[in-house]
């Protein structure tokens, strides 16, 4: 069937038509090559132009639309919509931008405009007469999703996902559930038990029918993609095969251990915050002279980030341990205070009213750690303002540490293709706009394992991954554009660099047959997971990669048109 | 009274004043108006020096001329983002100081013998010849002596007064 295109230019009132003479356009557009129809709108985009288009798809039989008006970005769908209404498949359409590209950058030289009009509408013209119809990719997705971490964050993901009526499979390494909150005595700011908080939460998804948990679980590996992932999970000496649709990913995080600083394991009253807990779950008596040292491992050249709440905890077990002694001398050594937002800034304004004491240091002449016998006696501080030594007497001391992120991280970050970011924590797809989601579609983050978070955000992020882990799978489908790359594997040369160059992990090796007895690895790319960035077909040295609508014969067409 | 007394009865006050709620901004010590008395900025004679030392150190404080310092006129409490009052604990501490007997840096009322002013700015304002006789007996008796006397000499001006006395 011979290409028949029509061309419809556009004025956008005057932000076009002010600067590009269109008749003009229009004109030279009905003399291009395949062109049978071309009219100007006043606007395209209004239902004048949208319902000319699809007419004259159908007098004039067009089975290539080009529209030369504003910008892809806004319209290209609208567009696309009424040529499927008009019966003609949507990659059949080219859109050329008169705005942005021409007319608002040329405002004072309209003849000068016109010309390029005319060279841009003959660019796409140009590779519209080389496209060819494509078809939407649509694949199922399982009404399920595997959970991976029982902490705080995956609780909160797998409650919410099971009364929404999915399938919950919960991984937890070790053999209970609760993560770091299970050795904390109370939480800030209102100082009530744990237990209060994380034992109905762990009653509710152990009882819940669409939960169901495994313990001592290890995830060995996953593969697939959004829609149905495979787990290979190694529960104590068997390995289980789990589909799900979905994965969240709530591994959480480690307490850092201060080995060898601040004589850390040495004396036997020098403890962690987590430490000092596990050592008095029932209360806080006993102690009559505590200091604390703040950014303990954080905020140094190793560990550049700041741990967020760990500022928050020291003011909690300071609070504490007044309430119990309320004569007890707690002192807080600091390098600034982390109390943000309304709750916390009242909670530490409590304890200073409370008598704790604060006392700034700086990181070049940290406090040093005097004792003898096993058993530290008392913390020597350099006051920076007053420009000499204190001595601290002290019972126990206790060095306030940031979370680390978890010894997993590295291995689920290959098994997954997730990027881990400098610190060593996941990386969520945008800071900003994406904080839950994951580059690579149908894997989400919770919790600490993206960044130390206190428990009101680990339980939100955990609700926000569990709500857009459920919009695919209420769905039950996704689909995706056509226009993704695509492997010649007779022209690929096996060398293995768009794998490492694909930011989504879609591109993997498969088994070419080249003899009945040989084969050969090849790449290949998961149409479902491919965005269609085109990283791969830069970087493809064999040219073995094209990228479906900006194949280098259409990209070549259109320099052809604008050189010729 | 032990000295251990005067140590906790300093905590009792540092509490009372809201002392340990100083977030070590500097406004106080910007605002001082003794800074030029300070001579140069030094931290240990402004508020908040004294603020830190007192609530991390509150002990041998007998020999501490940077707490007779200052002027008590309020400034800095006015001025404190967190609320600490520097003047009224000032003049507890002075009060509590001249109980224990530190009595060193202040100067009393000749007549009474009550507590006047701190030595060092009685010192400066007197330092000066042209100053010291504007300022006339402003400083010679406390307040309280200096009504007394006013008190008495209205006696003697207004003889009516008497009469009254036997109405």
């Amino acid at each position: 069937m011979s290409v028949r295109i029509g061309v419809f230019v556009c004025h956008c009132g005057t932000n076009i038509g002010g600067t590009v003479h269109v008749p003009e356009v229009v004109t030279y557009a009905a003399t291009l090559p395949d062109v049978v129809h071309a009219e100007g709108n006043l606007y395209t985009c209004s239902e004048d132009g949208l319902s000319s288009i699809r007419n004259q798809i159908k007098a004039h039989r067009l089975n290539r639309v080009v529209v030369a008006s504003c910008t892809p970005r806004t319209h290209e769908p609208l567009f696309k919509k009424n040529c499927e209404l008009a019966g003609l498949n949507k990659y059949l359409f080219e859109f050329v931008n008169l705005r942005e590209h021409c007319a608002w950058v040329h405002m004072n030289q309209q003849e000068d405009a016109t010309e390029k009009a005319k060279d841009l509408v003959r660019m796409g013209v140009a590779k519209a007469s080389l496209l060819t119809p494509e078809e939407d990719l649509s694949t199922e997705v399982l009404p399920s999703s595997l959970v991976v971490g029982g902490g705080i964050s995956g609780l909160s993901a797998a409650l919410t996902l099971a009364h929404q009526g999915y399938h919950v499979e919960l991984l937890e390494k070790s053999d209970r559930l609760g993560g770091l909150l299970k050795d904390v005595n109370r939480v800030f700011p209102t100082n009530t038990p744990t237990a209060d908080l994380i034992t109905p939460l762990i009653d509710s998804v152990l009882q819940h029918p669409n939960i169901a948990v495994h313990f001592k679980a290890e995830l060995v590996d996953i593969k697939g993609f959004i829609g149905n992932f495979t787990a290979s999970v190694k529960v104590n000496t068997e390995t289980l095969d789990l589909n799900t649709g979905t994965v969240i990913v709530a591994i959480g995080a480690a307490e850092f251990k201060p080995d060898g600083i601040f004589e850390y394991g040495r004396f036997d009253n020098v403890m962690t915050q987590l430490d000092f807990e596990k050592q008095y779950p029932s209360g806080y008596t006993g102690l009559k002279r505590v200091v604390m040292v703040n950014c303990v491992g954080a905020r140094i050249d190793d560990t550049p980030y700041c741990g967020r709440f760990c500022c928050i905890t020291a003011i909690k077990n300071a609070t504490l341990l007044k309430e119990a002694e309320p004569e007890a001398e707690v002192t807080i050594l600091h390098r600034d205070i982390m109390a943000f937002g309304k709750v916390f800034e009242a909670y530490y304004q409590k304890a200073l009213r409370m008598g704790v004491r604060f006392i700034r240091y700086s990181v070049d002449r940290p406090p040093e750690i005097i004792g003898s016998g096993g058993r530290a006696g008392s913390v020597r501080i350099y006051h920076e303002l007053m420009g000499r030594n204190f001595e601290l007497d002290a019972d126990a001391v206790i060095l306030t540490t940031p979370l680390v992120p978890a010894g997993d991280n590295e291995a689920l970050s290959r098994m997954m293709k997730i990027p881990i970011g400098n610190e060593g924590f996941f990386m969520e797809a945008h800071q900003k706009l994406r904080p839950v989601e994951f580059p690579v579609d149908g894997i989400y983050i919770a919790g600490c394992a993206r960044f130390p978070a206190e428990i009101a955000e680990c339980i939100a992020q955990g609700y926000a991954a569990a709500a857009k882990a459920a919009a695919p799978m209420s769905r039950g489908r996704v689909v995706t554009e056509a226009l993704v790359s695509e492997v010649n594997p007779l022209l690929c040369s096996g060398c293995g660099r768009c794998l490492g160059i694909c930011p989504f992990g879609a591109i993997d090796w498969t088994d070419l047959r080249v003899a009945p007895e040989r084969t050969r690895q090849v790449a290949a790319v998961n149409p479902t997971e491919c965005k269609g960035c085109g990283l791969c077909a830069a970087s493809c040295l064999s040219g073995a990669i094209q990228i479906k609508g900006f194949t280098d014969e259409e990209i070549l067409a259109m320099v052809n048109a604008a050189a010729g | 009274m032990e000295k251990s007394d005067i140590t906790s009865e300093i905590k009792h006050q540092v509490l009372d004043h809201n002392l340990n709620v100083c977030l070590e901004c500097g406004k106080c010590s910007a605002v001082c108006p003794m800074l030029d008395f300070y001579g140069e900025y030094a931290y240990q004679r402004s508020p908040r020096g004294v603020v830190e030392r007192l609530s991390l150190a509150p002990d041998d404080i007998g020999d501490e001329e940077a707490l007779w310092y200052c002027l008590t006129c309020q400034e800095c409490t006015f001025f404190c983002p967190s609320g600490v009052d520097f003047q009224g604990f000032m003049m507890d501490l002075r009060d509590l100081l001249l109980r224990h007997g530190h009595r060193k840096y202040a100067v009393f009322c000749p007549v009474c013998g009550s507590y006047l002013m701190p030595k060092k700015e009685f010192e400066y304002l007197q330092k000066d010849p042209e100053r010291a006789k504007r300022l006339g007996d402003l400083l010679a008796v406390c307040p309280r002596c200096k009504k007394s006397s006013y008190a008495e000499l209205l006696h003697r001006l207004a003889p009516v007064h008497k009469k009254m006395k036997h109405v």
